[in-house]
C-alpha cells in the first residue's frame, strides 16, 4: 500500500478494496443520516450527505484506528442512528432497507479487504476477482439473510394479543393530560392550539382503516363546540358483550360490519373510540350518549383493551346524492340543522359556493373544494382573538388553521344551508404495521372532522382538512405500488423462499450431475478394464507400473495376439489426446478384443 | 490424543456490533409497534446467524493433503506443499508447532508453506490451522487439522562444530569394515619388478636406472581410522538436543577426515548400533534417537560418549 504514513496506519488509498469499503460505509451512513434527517424534520438529502461525508472521512483518513475497526464502528454508528430514528413517525422501510443492503455490502467488502492485506500462500491461486466474488456473495447472502430475517420477524415482532379489559391502573397525571381526545370533554374550544406528542396512544386491530370517532358536538357559539344533549345512559350487559342502542339518525339496515380491537397504550383514557356506528362493545361496560358515541365510567389504563363491532355506512356517491329524496326526521333537523352562530358573510359565502350544487353531497364537496383552494392547513396559524367569530376569521382573514377550524367552518357553513352536520373529534386510522397488521395511532394523530347526515344512509364523515374517501369508496381497488408497499414483507419472504428453493434445486442438480459423471466411465477406462480382465484370465496380471501399451504388448506375447498392441496404443491415445480417437479406431480395437475373447463392455 | 480446547471461533468487532444492535433494537422496540425496529433487529440477527453458520459449514468440507521433504535439519526452512480440497472462497491457513504466519488462499487450491524445522525428530503428522470469517466477517471460525504426511519428515540436529582427532581402528575391526581393497598409503614397503597393469606413477626410477629393468614400489596400506559415537541423550531436554547436535558435528567431522563412524543410539524400537556412511544417514539416525540408555561400545573401537549434561 502506498501513501503517507500518519501516526499508526497509512491513509487508505481510494483505489484499494478499502476504497470500496469506504463507499459502502458511506452508503450505509447516508441511509442512516437520511433517516435521522427525515425523523427530525430536516431534508433527507442533507442528512444523507452528512452521513456519507463523515463515513468517507473516517474510513479513508482516520489514522488512529485500524481501517477494519473504523469501518465496523461506522457501521455500528449507522445502526444506532437507524434504531434511534426508526421509531419516529413517517419512517419508511425504504431507507432502512437501503441501510441494511449497504451494511451487508460493507461487511462483505471489509472481510475481503482485510483478507487482501494478508500474504498469499506461496504458489497458491489468487483470490477470485473482487467484483465477481462480491457480486456472487451479495446475491447469495441477500437471499440467505432475507430468508433468515423473514423467519425472525414473526418471533421478534410478535406481541401477545391483548386480553380484553386488562390493563394498568389509569393515571391521568402522566403523559397525556394535554391530549384532550383521550378524555371526555364538554366542549371543544377551537381557540386553543393543540400540543400533541409522538407517543403511541393505542393500536387498533381492524380489517380496514376508519376514522376512530370519539365525541361529537352540535352547538357552536362562535369559538367553541358543545353538546345540546349531554345525557349519558348505561346499557344492560348481556354476557361479555354489550349491545348499544341505535343512536339518533342511525339507519337500522345496510352498512358493513367492522370489528375493531383497541389496545390502549396511553396512561389514561375514558373515551371508547369506534368506527361509526358502533353496535356492540366487549371488554368494558360502555356509557352511551344520544349521538352514538361511547365512553366509560371506569377509565382505562395502559394495556387495557376493548372490542367494538361497528356498522359502517356503506355509502357511495350515488347513494349520497339519492339521499336527498328522503325526508329528514324532525329530531335530526331540530338537533343538527339549526343555524349556528355565524356572520352574514359566512352565510353568504356558503350560499354562493353551493349555488350550483344540486344535492347535499355536491354542496359538501363544493364547500370542501372552496376551502381546499382558498385556505391552508397550519398548526402555527394565529389564534382568533377573544370575541371574534373563529369561522369568519378563518374564512375571510387568516385563511390558515388546523383541523378544528377547517372542519368547524364546513359544519357551520352546512348548517347555515340547513344541512344537518356536526363536529367530530377522534383519531385518524394511524399507520398500519406491516408486521402485526394493526393500526398504530399516535397522540399527534388526533383529529377533528365533520359528519353530515344523509337520510337513509346515516352520518357520513367528511374531512375537509385532507381528502378522505367516502366509506363506500374506501374499498376501491388499490394501486399496484400501494399493494406492493403493504405486502413488502410477504413479497420478500416469498422471494427469499423461492430463492432458497432455486438454490437448493441448483445444488441438487449439480450434485446429481456430479454423481452421474462419476458413474459414466470413458471408453479408454472400460477397455483398460477389459484388458486387465483378459490378462487375469490368462494368468498375467498387470504390474502396477505398466501402462496400457506396455501391458497390451505383454498380453500380445502371452496370448499370441499381435493386434492387442494396437489396442494398448488406442487406449493410451483415447485417454490422453485432447480429442480422443475416432469411432472407427474404437470399433477396430473393440473387434480385436472381441476376437481374443475379451467381450468388450459398454460398446 | 490432543484436544483443542480453544473455542471453535470468535465474534469479530462487526459481529459483536451486530449482536448489540440486534439486542438494542429489540429492547427499544419491545412493544412491537415499530416495524422499523423489528426489521433492524431481524436484519441484525439474520446477519449474525448467516455469518456464524456460513464459516462453520464451509470449513467443514475442508481437507488438506501435505507433502514435504524427507530430510531436514533443525533450523532449516522447509517447504511443505499443500493441496486443499473443499469449497471456500476466503480462507486462511497456517502451520502450528510453532505457529506460523497466516496465509490467504481459496479452496479448492493449494500452494506452499515455508516452515522452520524447530526441533529434532521424525514428523509423520503436521498440525495446520485454518480459519475463515467469510463472507460477512462477523464470526471467525477456526479449525485445527492433523494431517498425516505420506512420507515423514526427518529433522536431524544442526551439527555443532566439534574437533575430531583420528584414531586407527584395530586390525580386527578394520578388517570387518574393509569390504573393498584399501587404496595405497604413502609408505614404501618394498620394490619389485614391474608387472603389466602396474600404475606408471609407481615406477621406482632409481632402481630401474640401476638395474636397467622396470621396477615399481609396493606401498603400505593406509591406517583405517574410525570412531564409535555414543549419543546418550538422557537428561534435560535442552541438554539432550545439544548432545545430539554435538554428536552430529563429531560424526560429520570424522566422515570428512575419512574415518568410519559407528553410531550408538537408542531409538523407539530399542538400542541401535550401526555404522553411518553419510551426513544424511547420520542426521536420520540422530533424528530418531530418543532418551533411552545407549548400548555399550563394541570392543576395539575408539569411543566418544556424548552425554546430555
Amino acid at each position: 500500500m502506498t501513501g503517507p504514513r500518519v501516526s499508526g496506519r497509512r491513509l487508505v488509498s481510494p483505489r484499494s478494496t478499502w476504497g470500496w469499503v469506504a463507499v459502502a460505509c458511506a452508503a450505509a451512513l447516508a441511509a442512516a443520516g437520511g433517516l435521522a434527517a427525515s425523523g427530525t424534520g430536516h431534508r433527507v438529502v442533507f442528512g444523507a450527505a452528512l452521513g456519507a461525508f463523515a463515513a468517507l472521512l473516517a474510513v479513508l483518513a482516520l489514522p488512529s484506528l485500524s481501517t477494519r475497526t473504523t469501518a465496523s464502528l461506522i457501521l455500528a454508528l449507522g445502526g444506532v442512528v437507524v434504531v434511534r430514528h426508526a421509531t419516529r413517525p413517517g419512517t419508511g422501510l425504504t431507507l432502512i432497507a437501503v441501510w441494511a443492503a449497504a451494511t451487508l455490502f460493507a461487511l462483505v467488502l471489509i472481510d475481503r479487504a482485510d483478507l487482501d492485506e494478508r500474504p498469499r500462500l506461496a504458489s497458491g491461486p489468487p483470490l477470485p476477482s473482487l467484483v465477481r466474488e462480491t457480486a456472487t456473495s451479495m446475491g447469495v447472502l441477500a437471499i440467505a439473510v432475507l430468508f433468515v430475517a423473514s423467519l425472525f420477524v414473526p418471533v421478534l415482532g410478535h406481541r401477545p394479543p391483548p386480553r380484553l379489559g386488562s390493563g394498568d391502573v389509569p393515571r391521568s397525571d402522566l403523559g397525556n393530560q394535554g391530549n384532550t381526545s383521550l378524555t371526555q370533554n364538554d366542549q371543544l374550544d377551537t381557540t386553543i392550539r393543540p400540543h400533541l406528542g409522538n407517543e403511541v396512544v393505542m393500536t387498533v386491530a381492524a380489517a380496514r382503516p376508519e376514522f376512530w370517532r370519539g365525541e361529537t358536538f352540535d352547538v357552536w357559539n362562535g369559538h367553541a363546540w358543545t353538546r345540546s344533549d349531554d345525557n349519558h345512559y348505561t346499557l344492560p350487559s348481556l354476557g361479555s358483550s354489550t349491545n348499544l342502542a341505535p343512536s339518533i339518525g342511525t339507519p337500522t339496515t345496510g352498512g358493513k360490519r367492522l370489528t375493531q380491537t383497541f389496545h390502549i397504550e396511553a396512561s389514561y383514557d375514558d373515551v371508547l373510540f369506534a368506527a361509526a356506528e358502533p353496535v356492540s362493545v366487549e371488554g368494558r361496560l360502555p356509557v352511551e350518549r344520544p349521538d352514538g358515541t361511547i365512553s366509560t365510567f371506569v377509565p382505562l389504563g395502559k394495556g387495557s383493551s376493548y372490542r367494538i363491532v361497528s356498522n359502517v355506512p356503506d355509502a357511495t356517491v350515488d347513494t349520497l346524492r339519492a339521499a336527498d329524496s328522503t325526508a329528514i326526521s324532525l329530531a335530526i333537523r331540530s338537533m343538527y340543522a339549526q343555524a349556528p352562530v355565524s356572520t352574514a358573510r359566512v352565510r353568504a359565502l356558503a350560499a354562493r359556493v353551493t349555488a350550483n350544487a344540486p344535492t347535499t353531497y355536491d354542496k359538501v364537496r363544493a364547500l370542501e373544494d372552496w376551502m381546499g383552494a382558498h385556505t391552508k392547513y397550519s398548526l402555527s396559524a394565529p389564534v382568533a382573538r377573544q370575541g371574534v367569530d373563529v369561522v369568519d376569521d378563518f374564512l375571510f382573514n387568516v385563511r390558515k388553521g388546523w383541523c378544528e377550524q377547517i372542519s368547524s367552518s364546513l359544519v357551520v357553513m352546512l348548517r347555515t344551508l340547513g344541512i344537518p352536520a356536526r363536529e367530530v373529534t377522534g383519531f385518524v386510522p394511524g399507520d398500519r404495521s406491516k408486521l402485526t397488521n394493526e393500526y398504530v395511532v399516535r397522540a399527534n394523530m388526533a383529529h377533528a372532522w365533520a359528519e353530515v347526515y344523509f337520510p337513509g344512509v346515516g352520518w357520513q364523515a367528511f374531512d375537509p382538512t385532507a381528502s378522505v374517501p367516502l366509506a363506500g369508496d374506501a374499498h376501491a381497488p388499490q394501486s399496484f405500488w400501494g399493494w406492493v408497499g403493504d405486502h413488502a414483507l410477504e413479497i420478500g419472504g416469498v422471494i427469499a423462499i423461492a430463492g432458497a428453493l432455486l438454490a437448493l434445486g441448483l445444488f441438487l442438480r449439480r450434485f446429481v450431475n456430479r454423481r452421474r459423471a462419476r458413474r459414466v466411465r470413458s471408453w479408454a477406462a472400460l477397455r483398460f478394464d477389459d484388458l486387465e480382465r483378459l490378462g487375469s484370465a490368462a494368468g498375467r496380471k498387470r504390474l502396477p507400473s505398466e501402462t496400457a501399451p506396455e501391458y497390451a504388448t505383454a498380453l500380445a506375447r502371452v496370448l499370441d495376439a499381435d493386434g492387442l498392441r494396437a489396442v494398448g496404443f488406442a487406449i493410451d491415445a483415447d485417454a490422453f489426446s485432447p480429442d480422443g480417437i475416432g469411432s472407427d479406431q474404437r470399433a477396430a480395437a473393440d473387434a480385436v478384443l472381441e476376437h481374443v475373447g475379451a467381450k468388450p463392455r459398454g460398446s | 490424543m490432543n484436544v483443542d480446547r480453544r473455542p471453535p471461533g470468535e465474534l469479530t468487532i462487526a459481529g459483536l456490533g451486530m449482536l448489540l444492535l440486534g439486542v438494542y433494537s429489540l429492547a427499544v422496540g419491545a412493544q412491537g409497534e415499530h416495524d422499523g425496529l423489528v426489521a433492524v433487529s431481524a436484519f441484525a440477527f439474520a446477519v449474525l446467524a448467516v455469518g456464524v453458520v456460513w464459516p462453520f459449514v464451509s470449513l467443514r468440507s475442508i481437507a488438506i493433503d501435505v507433502t514435504g521433504p524427507r530430510d531436514a535439519t533443525v533450523g532449516d526452512r522447509i517447504t511443505l506443499e499443500l493441496k486443499i480440497s473443499g469449497r471456500v472462497s476466503r480462507l486462511e491457513v497456517r502451520l502450528l508447532d510453532p505457529p506460523g504466519e497466516w496465509r490467504r488462499t481459496i479452496a479448492p487450491g493449494g500452494g506452499e508453506l515455508v516452515h522452520i524445522a524447530a526441533r529434532r525428530g521424525v514428523f509423520r503428522v503436521v498440525r495446520l490451522e485454518v480459519r475463515s470469517g467469510g463472507p460477512l466477517g462477523v464470526f471467525l471460525r477456526r479449525r485445527t487439522l492433523w494431517v498425516r504426511l505420506p512420507v515423514p519428515v526427518t529433522v536431524g540436529p544442526r551439527p555443532e562444530p566439534v574437533a575430531y582427532y583420528p584414531h586407527a581402528l584395530p586390525v580386527g575391526a578394520a578388517a570387518a569394515l574393509a569390504s573393498r581393497p584399501a587404496p595405497g598409503g604413502d609408505s614404501v614397503r618394498a620394490v619389485r619388478p614391474y608387472s603389466p597393469g602396474d600404475a606408471a606413477r609407481l615406477v621406482h626410477w632409481p632402481t630401474t636406472a640401476r638395474t636397467g629393468e622396470l621396477a615399481v614400489r609396493e606401498l603400505e596400506p593406509p591406517a583405517i581410522t574410525g570412531v564409535a559415537i555414543i549419543a546418550d541423550l538422557r537428561g534435560p531436554e535442552d541438554a539432550g538436543e545439544r548432545a545430539a547436535a554435538r554428536a552430529a558435528g563429531l560424526g560429520r567431522a570424522a566422515m570428512r577426515s575419512g574415518a568410519h563412524v559407528l553410531l550408538l543410539t537408542t531409538e523407539p524400537s530399542g538400542p541401535v548400533v550401526a555404522p553411518v556412511s553419510s551426513p544424511r544417514e547420520l542426521g536420520r539416525r540422530l533424528a530418531r534417537a530418543t532418551t533411552g540408555a545407549p548400548p555399550p561400545a563394541p570392543d576395539g573401537w575408539p569411543t566418544v560418549t556424548i552425554a546430555a549434561t
